[in-house]
């Protein structure tokens, strides 16, 4: 069965990753396997054989324990956190000023998401402003960064083809960004299937309807965003938002500070 | 400290101190845990197998206007149940109470517990607990659903869908809690004072090393989780918020939960993973011990580098304890505390390392006698290296955003938790056996349980870990077909379905091996498996106050094939050189 498609290219250093850890596991396990093995048929119980006594501490088990350590430490996990730190600071370490990106406002309730967009104008909290329900539109070409808060109970923000998922929680703003350099026709003729969308998932279980808590996104290219978002505009309805909704407490872009 | 009068009427043999006694009780009470468990396990598996379709059996019975579908408010009580069950009522009665009791005085060469009073109340505290945790299917709302995490505010409160059962599942896993702190004090007293001469640290069983590291780990952490559930209680109850934070309308004005916020929802995570992930080496430690005796045992050699053995435990007992946040990647705690969590973590593989060199330096040049419990040891070794080694792909913080709430964390844990402590279970039950009931059991339907429970086990908990790393499928949703990126997954849900099914069929050659064994197997002797540890000189079975004479130790627990064994190959731990 084929992986799912990544949306940019970028993303794919985690399926890079994930490929790396395996084949390394894979050895060591096939190691051990073919001890296990090898050991349970060679050394098993039969007339004039007799098991030979060590209590495995002399100075030369210690040295092989010690070496064994040495690799399993260097050999497998700096070299695993090395490339895994790597692609984390490429694609969370360096979040997009709300100036480049396409910003979209989420609000998490059981069981939908409530996406919340600028609109023509540019500026949050003015009539124009794009709300929909489980439908999320942006455009390819730029990044997208997404602030998260929770009405209600814990929810997950979860978009399979960024390899990345984020919490959302209530009493406080979380944040998600990916670039989405492929549309969603792109990805239709890719994988030669018309029907194909991007899906968003809850992954954290929220409540009885956490199963159907589900959202569509659709990546159209810069010019049809474009006359998509002034037709929107055009016809926002005069969406009666609570103050509470737009008291963002925390800029994503702390999150950069935080990680330098 | 103990009574050394024999148990007589039908109220002192309930509620009897002898540890034996409680070991049978904690046995019996953990495999009809494991049972009710394991039957929602196969519920679960049917319903992701044939999402939309009348449910066997149930759906007439119970869900007539959804023309039998499960609801899926009743699919998340089956997980959230299944876990919670699994992990508080069916492993650690089981490895920790049955085993615990059963082995610590037997394998010390003590006549009981220190505390054999406090012994009896740490089981009955349990049951109390699975008693009320059976009580929350019928109250109305049914059982908890928010997942055996629990975490708020989902869990928190009850406005959001999860009824009352959740509150007296907070007190069901209270009463757990307090059982194993019972039980813990008394594992370390016992460990630390009540030794037989000549019993020294290092001459404990390696199986007695794991089980004093877990009352370690206990006392450090079941009352921090105890304290997180009680403020979760005081949530659901008292109209504290602890846990709970707007906005929200249910928190405005005239909302349900007005004025009931400010609070916290990720310190509950924090609290819980906090004891979580110590948890895990609580249920394993006992496993493990257990495993590195058995394979010494049926290899007729000393357990390899006993020493390294019991300092990585001692290391990893000290590590598990800051590692917790590789739980919480995605939960808003920041990322730079996440790549100190990534770096924590992984480090535990070289102590787990170690543990693997000496296991199959063990069986290396020994001569393998393949006896169920062998069988059943070697089983662990072989799913602990998946479970372990799929653990460093969930230590890393960038692909665990990508895996993280997937099945490949469910597979990874299975492999980790419930197949090792599975395993484990079976070789301390098929070990223990002669010497807790004085009868042997079958040992062909010994070795088909192995092998069959082996392959289907392998072959469910391998799929479920495909699944999540290639398709990102989802835990805990009833209903796969939602999503179109899971339509070419829906035939491995299917085959895991049957799998499950399979292996909870194998598992009735265990039932009916088990009672007709107790009914009617043969005698069995006073040490069947020629094995040295001290259990083995008792008496079969042993009786109150266990050794005629308290035995004196002159050597360590696994010397088999030493020089001063001469031609037999082994000598007890009690028995003096020749």
């Amino acid at each position: 069965m084929e992986r799912l498609i990544t949306i940019n290219d970028a993303v794919t250093e985690i399926d890079w990753i994930f490929d790396y850890a395996t084949i390394l596991t894979s050895c060591i396990f096939a190691v051990v396997l073919a001890m296990l093995i090898g050991f349970a048929i060679k050394y098993r119980e039969r007339p004039g054989h007799k098991a030979h006594y060590t209590r495995g501490d002399s100075p030369a088990a210690v040295r092989m324990s010690i070496v064994v350590a040495m690799l399993v430490f260097f050999g497998v996990d700096i070299s695993l956190a090395y490339f895994d730190h790597h692609a984390f600071l490429e694609l969370y370490g360096n979040p997009p000023s709300q100036d480049e990106a396409t910003v979209v406002d989420v609000f998490a309730k059981q069981f939908e998401w409530n996406f919340a967009q600028a609109g023509s104008d540019g500026e949050m909290g003015t009539e124009d402003d794009i709300f929909s329900i489980n439908k999320l539109t942006v455009p390819a070409g730029k990044p997208v960064l997404v602030r998260m808060r929770s009405l209600d109970v814990l929810h997950s923000f979860f978009i399979p083809y960024t390899r990345g998922k984020q919490d959302v929680l209530p009493g406080m703003t979380t944040a998600f960004w990916f670039d989405p350099d492929k549309t969603t026709a792109a990805a239709r003729a890719e994988l030669d299937d018309p029907n194909f969308e991007y899906e968003i998932a809850c992954a954290e279980l929220c409540g009885l309807g956490h199963t159907t808590m589900r959202g569509i996104m659709t990546v159209l290219t810069p010019e049809e965003f474009a006359v998509w978002e002034a037709e929107e505009s055009a016809n926002a309805a005069n969406f009666d938002m609570p103050e509470i909704w737009w008291d963002w407490s925390l800029d994503p872009a702390d999150y950069a500070e935080e990680d330098e | 400290m103990s009574d050394h009068h024999a148990p007589q009427s039908l109220l002192s043999r309930v509620f009897s101190t002898d540890h034996k006694v409680i070991a049978r009780q904690y046995l019996y009470l953990g495999l009809v845990g494991l049972l009710v468990a394991g039957l929602f396990a196969l519920m679960i598996r049917w319903q992701l197998a044939y999402p939309g379709d009348a449910f066997p059996i149930l759906g007439n019975l119970f869900w007539g206007e959804t023309n039998g579908v499960m609801p899926p408010e009743f699919y998340n009580m089956l997980f959230t149940m299944h876990g919670a069950m699994m992990v508080f009522f069916a492993i650690t009665p089981i490895v920790i109470g049955a085993f615990g009791n059963f082995a610590i005085p037997l394998q010390l060469g003590a006549d009981d517990m220190a505390f054999p009073v406090v012994n009896m109340l740490s089981f009955w505290v349990m049951f109390l607990g699975a008693v009320i945790m059976t009580i929350s299917f019928f109250v109305p709302g049914g059982a908890a659903g928010g997942g055996w995490t629990a975490y708020p505010p989902l869990s928190g409160v009850a406005n959001y869908g999860v009824g009352h059962g959740a509150s007296l599942w907070l007190l069901g896993i209270a009463f757990a809690g307090t059982s194993s702190l019972l039980g813990a004090v008394n594992y370390v007293v016992t460990t630390l004072n009540m030794r037989c001469a000549g019993m020294t640290l290092m001459r404990m069983p390696l199986a007695v090393w794991g089980l004093f590291c877990t009352s370690v780990l206990n006392l450090l952490w079941v009352p921090v989780v105890a304290a997180a559930l009680f403020m979760m209680f005081m949530d659901r109850t008292a109209g504290t918020a602890f846990f709970l934070a707007g906005p929200g309308s249910l928190f405005a004005e005239g909302g349900a939960l007005a004025g009931q916020s400010g609070g916290q929802p990720l310190l509950f995570q924090h609290l819980f993973w906090g004891f979580g992930h110590p948890e895990v080496y609580i249920l394993i430690f006992p496993v493990w011990g257990l495993v590195g005796d058995l394979l010494s045992t049926f290899s007729r050699k000393p357990a390899f580098g006993y020493k390294a053995t019991v300092l990585s435990m001692i290391t990893i007992l000290f590590l598990s304890q800051i590692v917790w946040g590789h739980h919480m990647f995605t939960s808003g705690m920041s990322p730079l505390l996440g790549t100190a969590f990534t770096f924590l973590t992984i480090t535990i593989s070289v102590p787990t390392a170690i543990f693997f060199l000496n296991w199959l330096c063990t069986i290396w040049r020994g001569s393998l006698r393949f006896t169920p419990p062998m069988l059943f040891a070697l089983g662990v070794v072989f799913v602990f290296g998946i479970g372990g080694l799929t653990g460093l792909f969930l230590a890393l913080q960038a692909l665990d955003i990508w895996l993280h709430d997937t099945y490949f964390v469910v597979g990874h844990f299975h492999f980790t938790l419930a197949a090792s402590v599975f395993f484990g279970t079976f070789a301390g039950v098929y070990y223990w056996f002669p010497k807790m009931f004085g009868k042997r059991m079958n040992q062909s339907l010994g070795k088909w349980h192995f092998y069959l429970s082996f392959v289907s086990l392998t072959f469910v908990f391998f799929m479920m870990m495909y699944i999540g790393a290639t398709g990102a499928h989802p835990r805990r949703i009833a209903d796969p077909t939602v999503y179109n990126f899971l339509g070419p997954f829906q035939d491995a849900n299917v085959l895991i379905g049957w799998g499950a099914q399979f292996l909870g069929v194998v598992q009735l050659i265990f039932v009916w091996n088990f009672f007709t064994s107790i009914r009617s197997g043969e005698p069995a002797s006073d040490n069947p498996w020629e094995a040295s540890s001290l259990e083995w000189v008792a008496p079969t079975p042993p009786p109150h106050g266990n050794f005629p004479v308290a035995p004196t130790v002159h050597r360590g627990p696994h010397e088999y094939n030493a020089p001063e064994t001469g031609e037999r190959g082994w000598l007890t731990q009690a028995e003096p050189s020749a």
